[in-house]
């Protein structure tokens, strides 16, 4: 190891998971080092949700060891799952805005679980709303919402715990490209802020719009890392 | 706390049908519950005071020579059970009788000669009235007693009836409540059904389990606490409405209705919390075994 390459705050260790026989991610090793900007790319199918599943969580590795943050997530007690959590910023493909709870409250919600006092849960929250230019909205229900409107309060709701690690799952996948261009700028000034980010993706146009490191995954198996984003011998 | 309490008041009110319906199961079953302990606890009073006011008829043999009732009188004196007596003579008996059936003394006139035995009445001391047949026995025995008389079958009967309506009483505590416990869970569960993919996205956004759970138990305990509240007020107004008449009946021995003890009343609104916060702890177990 070159003393200064920087810690990895993201290692996976020949992490294989598998659905029945078919296997979405296939001895995958990889070090992501803190601070850094990584897209995770690749077709349909190609595992990137799965890696991310297994970064919070959401899905256990069937072999090989993910550490993220310094926790060795496959000999996580199930209590501790929420300490993980709480150092991720989510946002996921389809959003999970809760229908029934409005902007502000599905937003508030990420700091009342992490135990903040009452008077900075509606400072912090105001602010992160004004940052995606929500405020206007924050009674509004997320159904109510279009799209892109959803997607920033998932921004919001991400970013609002000041997280160490940003997962962000197709964050552009629907959206026009002002909107998409809101939403990497939040994630970009989240970086510039010293935050780690991974966005997993399949468009390229994204991925030539910030200078990152890419990760191509195809078929559950790692195919290549490339250092900088630059078109280079990708595919479509 | 002041943000779960919120929760579950909100909760609440989101879902005020269910949660009416487990209130009211939960207060008609303190309402049964407490209505049978209210009539336990007065038919035990009842029988107590019969009991302290129990008193002996020790008649004595017809045409028993008067010399020979001080012995008598000393062997009942000697008897440690024995509070105090007195003599009735047949003509105060006669007289009593007179008094008791007061407009219809008058058939008495039509009698030739008294009919009526001397007796001694005997007050027992307190806390003997459940020796009252062994006394009887021993006090039969003495020379000149003819027969010892009180209403040892009546007080037995009834205090039968009330120790069986005690147990049935026990019984249906346990069934009904079982049975709004399994309201509760059913409540609670439908809440949970209708609001698990919420449950998820808190989890997913770092909610630990107890945050997610404490307004449920803070729900359970209202409900419980509402249905406590609502079954004692529900059951005081009938007891305000029917003790008059139920006391005039009865008021002839001396007796007075009470209402359930505040001890009684605290323990059941406290029953009846713990019976919502079990049926939550079921519903909440059945349903993380099965998410
Ligand atoms: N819950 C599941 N049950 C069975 N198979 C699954 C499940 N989730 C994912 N898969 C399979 O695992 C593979 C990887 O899926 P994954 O969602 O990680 O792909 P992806 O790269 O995110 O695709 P996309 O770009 O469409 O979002 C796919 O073949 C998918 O069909
Ligand atoms: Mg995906």
């Amino acid at each position: 190891m070159q003393p200064a390459h920087p810690p990895a705050i993201i290692r996976l260790y020949r992490v294989t998971r598998r659905y029945g026989v078919q296997k979405a991610l296939d001895a995958v090793s990889l070090e992501i080092p803190a601070n850094a900007f990584v897209f995770v790319t690749g077709p349909s199918g190609a595992g990137k949700t799965t890696l991310l599943k297994l970064l919070y969580l959401g899905l256990k590795a069937n072999e090989g060891q993910v550490i993220v943050d310094g926790m060795n997530l496959a000999r996580m007690d199930r209590h501790r799952i929420p300490i993980l959590r709480r150092r991720l910023g989510i946002i996921f493909q389809d959003y999970k805005l809760i229908a029934t709870r409005s902007v502000y409250e599905n937003v508030a919600l990420v700091l009342e679980a992490a135990g903040t006092p009452h008077r900075a849960i509606a400072a912090g929250v105001n602010s992160v709303l004004r940052t995606v230019g929500m405020e206007k909205r924050r009674d509004a229900l997320p159904p109510s919402l279009s799209g892109g409107e959803q997607q920033r309060v998932a921004v919001a709701r991400a970013l609002v715990g000041e997280p160490r690690i940003l997962l962000a799952d197709e964050p552009t996948g629907s959206l026009d490209s002002v909107s998409a261009g809101v939403v990497m700028d939040l994630i970009t000034r989240f970086h510039q802020r010293g935050g780690t980010v991974l966005v997993a993706t399949h468009d390229q146009h994204l991925i030539r719009s910030v200078p990152a490191r890419v990760i191509h995954l195809e078929g559950g198996k790692l195919v290549e890392i490339l250092p900088c984003s630059d078109p280079g011998p990708l595919d479509r | 706390m002041h943000l779960h309490l919120r929760k579950a008041l909100q909760d609440m009110r989101n879902n005020r049908f269910l949660n009416a319906i487990t209130v009211a199961t939960i207060a008609l079953a303190v309402i049964i519950v407490g209505a049978f302990s209210l009539f336990v606890i007065n038919a035990g009073d009842l029988l107590n005071t019969w009991r302290q006011g129990l008193r002996l008829m020790v008649y004595l043999e017809d045409g028993l020579p008067p010399d020979r009732r001080p012995r008598i009188e000393d062997t009942l004196r000697r008897m440690p059970e024995i509070e105090r007596l007195q003599f009735i003579s047949k003509e105060a008996a006669m007289a009593l009788l007179r008094s008791q059936m007061s407009r219809h003394a008058a058939l008495l006139d039509g009698l030739t000669q008294n009919p009526l035995p001397e007796a001694y009445e005997v007050e027992v001391r307190h806390g003997v009235e459940r020796q009252m047949e062994s006394l009887a026995e021993r006090i039969e025995q003495i020379a000149g007693v003819e027969e010892v008389a009180y209403g040892k079958q009546w007080i037995k009967r009834f205090g039968g009836l009330v120790e069986l309506l005690g147990i049935i009483g026990y019984a249906l505590t346990g069934l009904f409540s079982g049975a709004a416990v399994f309201f509760v869970a059913n409540t609670i569960r439908l809440i949970l059904y209708g609001r698990r993919e919420e449950l998820e996205i808190m989890r997913l956004v770092g909610a630990s389990e107890r945050f997610i759970r404490t307004p449920f138990y803070i729900q359970a305990l209202l409900q419980g606490f509402m249905g406590g509240l609502v079954g004692i007020g529900t059951l005081y107004l009938v007891y305000r409405f029917t003790a008059g008449d139920m006391a005039a009946t009865l008021g002839g021995f001396g007796f007075s209705f009470r209402f359930l003890p505040w001890t009684a009343v605290a323990g059941a609104v406290l029953s009846a919390m713990v019976v919502g916060w079990l049926g939550c702890f079921a519903s909440l177990k059945q349903f993380i075994a099965s998410s």
